[in-house]
């Protein structure tokens, strides 16, 4: 991984970032997004980050452990959150338990 | 400085969740052995939790530029609606508005929101603050990592756990419930049939086409 290729990954990064909060203040601001187009950018996101979870776990042997380690800590996760309403404590929790678990 | 006092005690909430998860962003880019530099100079000019975490991946998966930047508009998209929320404020501000939009995260956009005024000195004094602690916390991840040498191997699933907890977040909060259906098909799908190196564009090329074709049908029969 050279520095060269990291800086131009953070900085597309970093450009496409901005450009999802600046795009409505460019796009909208004279006039009001139209029905469908509002229904899109916020549907659109909840599909992405389910999508998400399932590339986070592409590298998973499924094969050899079955993914328990993988599974049971996303299910801590999920408890967690839905208990605590805290982002936070079930991320570190169930990383925990995930580190402990491999 | 009562007023400096107040405004800290009001982002305290965001500070403790940024000081962490900068830390986690901070460690976890560690272990790619590119050089800390670069993680702050994400956190400065990208300011996105999801979106830093995801760049994490990527950049252990050697992706290319082209999938970085279209994977990460993906997945902030959810800051469009952001910015759309707090337009009729933005227009009547100056030219901080230009640093609140770029620093509109999940956490800035909620304390914004929920402000009793709309002041374009307090919101940018906001953004500000957030900012701050993301690369506070950045740091004391980058380098406290370093200097606590235990095993972080597995860490690396806080990416997966983020995504899980905003997911469910989203669910909770949102009507619309199809697009975790479709989201929950096409990711077991894509990890299923698509090659790894791919995986990411393919399942994403395919949630904007399916999506799109569910409310051209969606408008045609109601």
């Amino acid at each position: 991984m050279s520095d060269m290729h990291a800086l131009l990954t953070i900085v597309a990064a970093a450009f496409a970032t901005y450009i999802t909060r600046i795009l409505p203040y460019w796009l909208f601001r004279k006039k009001k997004p139209g029905a469908t187009f509002l229904y899109l950018e916020k549907n659109i996101p909840a599909a992405i980050m389910v999508v998400l979870i399932f590339y986070s776990l592409k590298d998973v042997q499924w094969a050899h452990t079955y993914g328990i380690a993988e599974l049971l800590s996303i299910a801590l996760a999920l408890t967690l959150y839905l208990k605590s309403k805290s982002v936070l404590l079930a991320i570190v929790l169930s990383t925990l338990l995930y580190m402990m678990l491999t | 400085m009562q007023k400096d006092r107040s405004l800290f005690i009001l982002t305290l909430p965001v500070m403790l969740g940024y000081i962490p998860l900068g830390m986690t962003f901070g460690i976890l880019f560690n272990e790619l052995g590119i050089h800390p530099f670069y993680a702050i100079l994400a956190s400065v000019i990208i300011f996105a939790g999801a979106g830093q975490f995801l760049l994490v991946a990527l950049l252990s998966a050697k992706a290319g530029v082209i999938e970085v930047a279209i994977s990460s508009f993906l997945l902030n998209l959810r800051h469009f609606f952001y910015t759309i929320s707090l337009m009729e404020s933005l227009k009547k501000f100056g030219w901080k508005k230009h640093y609140i939009i770029f620093g509109l995260t999940d956490e800035t956009f909620a304390m914004l929101k929920t402000s009793s005024k709309e002041d374009e000195n307090l919101f940018f004094k906001i953004a500000l603050l957030n900012h701050l602690y993301w690369i506070i916390g950045t740091v004391l991840g980058l380098y406290g990592g370093k200097m606590i040498d235990i095993d972080y191997s597995g860490i690396e699933f806080s990416l997966t756990a983020l995504f899980v907890v905003l997911s469910l977040n989203l669910y909770i909060h949102q009507k619309q419930k199809e697009p975790f259906v479709i989201g929950l098909a096409i990711g077991v799908a894509a990890l299923v049939f698509f090659p790894p190196s791919q995986m990411l564009v393919m399942a994403l090329t395919l949630c904007v086409v399916v999506m799109v074709a569910q409310m051209q049908l969606k408008r045609k029969y109601e």
